[in-house]
């Protein structure tokens, strides 16, 4: 397991494009490690070898896919109606070349 | 009293008889909503709501909830109308869609008049938004109180009267812990019962729309008209729903209930033991088979540590398109990262930014077994016990919180037995299993709750027996404006 450390943090907050400051780092950095001592008890539990992890409560049957009709996409003015930064009918960004 | 402080069917014959009309009655609950100090609305939508009902002339004698106002947790779709999920990220957001349930409800003509509060982006238990602040339980007028969350908005406008009925959504307990402190009937059916369509993902392997009443019976309209297959959620259960219940089919004979020890024994609040045991008196007069049944201490200790895990892991990944580019507040930068930096790191409340580091570590490669995939493993192994305890038990009952709403800086006593005591309703999420709070009574002129859970897609087995509470406590209809003792 990765150490915790203030490094890790503030590089795990920039890696999901926001800042830590430094008082939120330190409760971070508490609450996760009482978080992580909590799972090492956990872990402690032999019988949960046994288990699979869940990722649903239970199966259930369904279709992900629908019929492939051609259905009526949203119109332009639409799709930029919430994006604030529009030009020309696109959404504006700056330059990347 | 005014109509709207009676239940679905009384409101509806009232419209019926012509006592009362969709206008007057959403011209009343504004009102209410207007000039309530429990900060319950992110947005009123007075004039949509208006407009609407004034369209509302010919009474649909078979609809049951033609005409009757409600309110939607601000993490629910509304076409033509903000949803923000009281996060500054989604500012300015207005969906170009309804949610499915929103869907449903406006084919029922019933009137929308308002976006409840939450916490943020559904990820909190205490009822503070941070756009809005503070929402206050309707029953302590001193405001000390919380009304819990995340659906704290929804609760509050129920719990005041403002509608007979409100949707929130629950992912730990979100609506049935409200409804404890708020004397409610707050009611989650089974993961897939309901369209998660619209419905802003917080975790979506334990997402549940669930909703507020202040009735059975309420409850059970609102199942059979929110419940469904809808081919926009792929998780959605073609099962069918079964009838709505009436006042008549409430029977406990038969009925074997489990009551959890440990989740006793965590409790020390005397008043809410001395009416849960008179609870269970009463109901095994009524035929119910009552069993105390044990669930390890130590197995229900590891609930919130689990539920922290999975809940934050899921959370961190559903909002990873929240960029302030194709809605929400544009952040100017120097470059498109920059420009969704900007808009997250200005956006997001320092509480979810925690929330979303402690996800971003549970997924790290060399941490994730330790710790997301342990939790998932020990999810499978709450819910494999529980369905132990269903195979020879139709219910389980308990206390649904430890005692009355908290005050805002109460620390609990013993750290070890209110991790089991506060956190114990997420077996339901965890399971996804049908699970329903009631009120039980009044301490110091504040509810205490007790909550019903029940097989999976076995939602009337859960409402049936706890229309049989509800008549044995009498406290249906319970509300602030209204309050009343109960029977035990």
């Amino acid at each position: 397991m990765k150490e915790i450390t203030t490094q890790i943090l503030y590089d795990a907050a920039n890696v999901l494009l926001f800042d830590l400051d430094e008082e939120e780092c330190e409760i971070l950095e508490r609450d996760l490690s009482t978080l992580v001592d909590e799972m090492a008890e956990i872990a402690e539990d032999e019988d949960l070898e046994q288990f699979e992890p869940m990722t649903f409560p239970f199966s259930c049957e369904t279709d992900f896919l629908r019929e492939d009709i051609a259905c009526e996409p949203l119109d332009r003015e639409e799709v930029l109606l919430n994006a604030r930064s529009t030009a020309d009918g696109q959404i504006k960004l700056p330059r990347v070349v | 009293m005014s109509y709207l402080d009676l239940s679905i069917k009384e409101i509806h014959q009232a419209l019926v008889d012509k006592k009362t009309t969709p206008l007057e009655l959403t011209i009343e609950a504004l009102s209410r909503a207007k000039s309530s100090n429990d900060n319950a609305f992110e947005i009123i939508c007075e004039k949509e709501a208006i407009a609407f009902a004034s369209s509302l002339t010919e009474v649909d004698k078979d609809n049951l909830l033609w005409g009757i106002p409600y309110c939607v947790k601000d993490n629910l779709s509304t076409k033509g109308i903000e949803t923000t999920a009281s996060s500054k990220t989604m500012d300015g957001y207005i969906p170009l869609f309804d949610a499915t349930v929103v869907a449903k409800l406006k084919e029922k003509k019933s009137v929308l008049i308002g976006k409840t509060t939450m916490d943020e982006l559904a990820m909190g238990g205490y009822g503070i938004s941070w756009k809005k602040g503070v929402t206050y339980n309707p029953f302590d007028q001193s405001r000390h109180r919380m009304i819990g969350g995340s659906s704290c908005g929804s609760a509050a406008a129920t719990a005041s009267s403002i509608v007979p009925f409100s949707l929130g959504s629950d992912t730990g307990d979100s609506v049935r812990k409200p409804a404890s402190f708020g004397g409610l009937v707050g009611f989650k059916p089974t993961w897939g019962r309901i369209s998660r369509y619209g419905l802003f993902p917080f975790a979506p392997s334990l997402d549940h729309i669930a909703y507020f009443t202040r009735s059975v019976e309420d409850a059970s309209i609102l199942l059979n008209v929110l419940a469904g297959r809808d081919e926009n959620d792929s998780t959605s259960s073609s099962l069918d729903v079964a009838p709505v219940l009436n006042e008549g089919d409430a029977s406990l004979k038969g009925k074997r209930i489990a009551v959890i020890e440990e989740i006793i024994d965590a409790i020390s609040d005397s008043v809410l033991m001395d009416k849960f045991n008179r609870s269970l008196e009463m109901m095994e007069k009524e035929g119910a088979i009552i069993e105390r049944v044990s669930f390890p201490f130590r197995m229900l200790k590891s609930i919130l540590a689990t539920y922290f895990v999975i809940s934050s892991a899921e959370a961190t990944s559903n909002t990873a398109n929240i960029d302030g580019i194709k809605f929400g507040p544009y952040k100017e930068g120097n470059t498109f990262k920059e420009v969704m930096f900007n808009a997250r790191n200005q956006g997001f409340s320092n509480a979810i930014k925690r929330r979303f580091v402690i996800g971003s570590f549970a997924l790290m490669s060399e941490n994730r077994d330790e710790l997301f995939v342990l939790a998932q493993k020990n999810r499978a192994r709450l819910v494999a016990k529980l369905n132990e305890l269903f195979e020879s038990h139709d219910l389980i009952y308990v206390p649904a919180a430890p005692s009355i709403a908290p005050e805002f800086e109460q620390k609990s006593a013993n750290a070890e037995k209110a991790l089991v005591a506060n956190n114990h309703l997420a077996l339901g999420n965890f399971a996804g299993l049908p699970s329903l709070t009631i009120p039980l009574g009044l301490e110091d002129g504040f509810p205490l709750g007790v909550n019903f859970m029940g097989r999976a897609f076995e939602e009337n087995t859960v409402l049936e027996a706890a229309l049989s509470l509800e008549r044995i406590t009498g406290l249906k209809g319970l509300s602030s404006i209204h309050p009343k003792e109960g029977n035990l």
